[in-house]
């Protein structure tokens, strides 16, 4: 072999390589991504799968139990409300009423969302307008 | 304050925009002094900036609360480091911010490089000022940080607890001026090639700008995941997430350069390449600004959703236009000068390193955009969580290592079989030992066992090149062993610094390694008199306690250890924002293992509480091996200038020529 065939021939090995690993790790670790509504139309089909629901936290609903290590919420968007039971763990320190959450888990045919993870966005309030003094 | 800071943004911008017309003119049609005049326009205008930036931070100090900015990011109550500090923690401040730090390090860019770049400095100038004229239009135009607002508040908003702690004095300011600084580099490959010189020159002037670069941002990385490790709480300190991605790409891009340019300087090929890698630097580093501010993609971190992601989508698109299209009318005068002849040399293990490192960037950034192309396809949005950064980039980071150790004992052009085997015998003999001794200590993980393996092949590596350094010094010097090494600093800071790097990056790899694939997480619930056990450690809750001061009331655990020490993780409520409580986390550091215990929740008779404890093995390395890659950095950029024009007149035909002598354009000024 010439070299610079050699330097082809380990360009393209390296790059199907790479090509791999990513077309691999994708169809392992991808998940949906989507709204309460979008879940509820996938219905059957996602009962089996981890997946990812954003939704915002109906504060009226919040029920923990220190015991249990369980939190229950609603996450809510314009579709309505989805019954959420967070087993993992500590919950973020900016979870609370009306913050938007992205929860990580299996949704049940009871219609139960069992979220092993819970993420919380940062509140808008970062960047929140001053409101007028009332 | 308002009037004048606007007046003052204003102006400079007026400013940028001569100075970028009259660099362009003058640099076309050769008049010297129109050059001049842009180039006094560039200090003038940075003086402006300065004076901004001193009258957005005074607006904050006096709690000058007409302005909306100032209402909106502080309060009277926050300590004045944190007060400070909220001038760049919100999207107009970050702006100014950035604009601030561009302005300062065009100036150093001219008053430092005007002599040795003659050719080359009118159209960086325009290219500096075109990129200034940008942020100083946002600021003028779009997003002032000098809007007043329409009635009066006796108290601003406040800065967000959690970002009122030490990380917010470092971090962020670190972070910016790391994505500001792959601007420089930029500005130098489109001047170089705008103007058509496109030999070694505009390398060597650009050389410690990318390597400042390489530093800051990565000490803005460091501080970042120090930052979320002490804060945040959940026992990690790098998450994949899209701000994360879109901070370390144009570090790795510019990593990938600063290896490939030895290459040119050395052998005249990759002329192309590394002028593709140093612009990639800049529009990933643009790129990442967008993302992070347009809203584009979900993100645990706060993002002021603004006005700007359309703007810094058409600037992110300018410049994509603009390098690609330059690049191309000069592809013919980018021919290399020799070719590659086999793979087993330096310039083919850099070439590696190279492919390796786009490598991940493809990895990373298609990751992080997936959820984009996925809705555009498919019309749903699909995430890939960090197991797909893991898995893609493992691998493709344990052959970076292995090129690592490869690489600086290979020669130049080829490597005979027998040099081959005398460099690497004891390197791959130690790699090797390493497998059959943690294989034998029980440790069964082959992500774990090989990586440390080959750390260990890169550590042998690294040694033996000190080794033959320090007594090859010592025998043309005379001096003692450690004079010797130290020597070796001194008057090679560019190879050994090089190698401090790579000694850093291997005791940061073996941390990660460790804390990836051996963290021990555990969540507990304790009732009072109650004990956990993690690891090697025993805790016994021995109940709730609270304190206050003027800001925040916290309620600490006291959770006794098994020596009888106590720690107290904690859960803090802000007065003026009790829905945003803050951790209090305790860290106890040693070099075998980090124990780190958060306080969850606790009953509301405080009889038990909830905890989350982790063991992380080695995280006490990983901070060190950064420190090692900054210091290495460091010395590899300290300016040394006698051996290597020594080495300039030696060499002639290898490095260009020395730096111009005539009389400057502009000197007289």
């Amino acid at each position: 072999m010439t070299p610079k065939l050699k330097f082809i021939v380990a360009g393209v090995v390296l790059l199907a390589a790479v090509g791999y690993l990513i077309f691999n790790s994708v169809s392992t670790s991808a998940e949906y991504y989507l709204t309460v509504g979008e879940l509820r139309s996938k219905a059957p089909a996602v009962y089996s799968q981890n997946v990812r629901v954003a939704g915002i936290v109906d504060g009226a609903s919040i029920v923990k139990d220190v015991r249990a290590g369980t939190l229950s919420f609603n996450a809510e968007d314009a579709s309505g409300q989805l019954p959420v039971v967070y087993t993992g763990g500590v919950v973020p320190d900016i979870f609370g009423p009306g913050i938007q959450v992205v929860v990580e888990g299996k949704y049940a045919p009871d219609g139960v969302f069992h979220a092993s993870n819970l993420l919380a966005q940062c509140p808008s309030r970062y960047e929140n307008a001053v409101q007028p003094p009332s | 304050m308002a009037a004048f800071g606007s007046l003052t943004l204003v102006t400079a911008f007026v400013l940028a925009l001569y100075g970028f017309i009259a660099a362009a003119i003058g640099a076309r049609k050769q008049l010297p002094d129109l050059v001049r005049s842009a180039r006094n326009a560039l200090l003038a205008m940075t003086g402006l900036v300065v004076l901004a930036s001193l009258a957005l931070v005074a607006a904050f100090l006096t709690h000058d609360f007409e302005l909306s900015y100032v209402a909106e990011h502080s309060s009277r109550q926050m300590p004045p480091a944190y007060v400070i500090a909220a001038f760049y923690s919100g999207q107009q401040g970050s702006l100014v911010y950035w604009c601030l730090t561009l302005s300062i390090f065009s100036s150093l860019v001219v008053l430092l490089s005007w002599r040795h770049n003659r050719e080359l400095m009118p159209y960086v100038v325009g290219v500096l000022l075109a990129m200034q004229s940008f942020f100083l239009f946002l600021l003028a135009f779009v997003q002032s940080p000098f809007i007043t607002l329409p009635f009066h508040v006796d108290d601003g908003n406040g800065l967000n607890p959690v970002l009122q702690d030490k990380g917010m004095l470092v971090h962020p300011p670190m972070m910016l001026m790391g994505y500001m600084s792959w601007s420089i580099p930029f500005a130098f490959a489109i001047a170089a090639l705008i103007s058509g010189r496109l030999d070694t020159q505009w390398l060597r002037s650009v050389r410690r700008w990318t390597l400042a670069a390489f530093g800051i941002q990565g000490i803005g990385l460091l501080l970042g995941a120090w930052w979320a490790y002490h804060v945040l709480g959940w026992g990690g300190y790098w998450g994949w997430d899209p701000v994360e991605n879109a901070a370390f790409m144009p570090w790795l891009a510019g990593t990938a350069f600063l290896h490939s340019v030895m290459v040119q300087e050395r052998r005249g090929m990759l002329k192309v390449w590394n002028l593709t890698l140093i612009m990639l630097a800049y529009l990933l580093a643009i790129f990442g600004t967008f993302i992070v501010r347009s809203g584009v993609l979900n993100s645990v971190h706060a993002f002021a959703q603004s006005s700007i992601g359309p703007f810094f989508f058409g600037w992110l698109a300018l410049a994509i236009g603009v390098s690609a299209g330059l690049l191309v009318w000069r592809l013919p005068k980018l021919r290399g000068e020799s070719e590659f002849e086999t793979l087993a040399s330096r310039e083919a293990s850099f070439l590696f390193n190279n492919w390796l490192l786009i490598g991940c960037i493809v990895a990373i950034f298609s990751g992080t955009i997936f959820p984009v192309i996925s809705e555009a396809l498919r019309g749903e949005q699909i995430t890939v969580g960090p197991p797909f950064f893991g898995a893609v980039n493992g691998p493709i980071f344990l052959a970076l290592m292995a090129t690592m150790g490869l690489g600086p004992l290979l020669p130049w052009r080829r490597a005979s079989r027998s040099v081959f085997w005398r460099n690497f015998a004891k390197p791959l003999t130690a790699g090797a030992a390493t497998v059959v001794i943690l294989v034998a200590i029980g440790l069964r993980n082959p992500g774990a066992v090989l990586g440390w393996a080959v750390c260990v092949f890169v550590l042998a590596t690294l040694a033996f090149e000190f080794y033959r350094g320090t007594i090859s010094r010592r025998r043309v010097t005379g001096k003692t062993t450690l004079g010797a090494f130290a020597d070796l600093f001194a008057h090679h800071n560019r190879r050994y610094g090089g190698y401090l790097v790579h000694f850093g990056l291997v005791v940061f790899v073996i941390a990660v390694i460790g804390s990836q694939f051996y963290q021990v997480q555990r969540q507990v619930t304790l009732e009072r008199g109650q004990t956990a056990t993690i690891g090697r450690y025993t805790l016994t809750f021995d109940g709730l306690s609270q304190a206050a001061d003027a800001e925040k009331k916290t309620t600490f655990a006291t959770l006794t250890l098994a020596d009888g020490s106590a720690v107290h993780p904690g859960k803090s409520v802000w007065n003026r924002d009790s829905s945003n409580p803050t951790s209090d986390i305790v860290i106890r550091s040693t070099p075998l293992e980090d124990l780190y215990v958060v306080l969850g929740d606790w009953t509301p008779d405080q009889s038990a509480a909830t905890f989350l404890l982790f063991v992380n093995p080695v995280v006490f390395w990983l901070w060190i091996g950064g420190a090692l890659v900054i210091a290495g950095t460091v010395v590899t950029a300290w300016p040394h200038p006698q051996p290597r024009r020594a080495a300039a007149a030696a060499h002639p035909n290898r490095l260009s020529e020395r730096p111009a002598q005539q009389q400057p354009v502009g000197a007289q000024a």
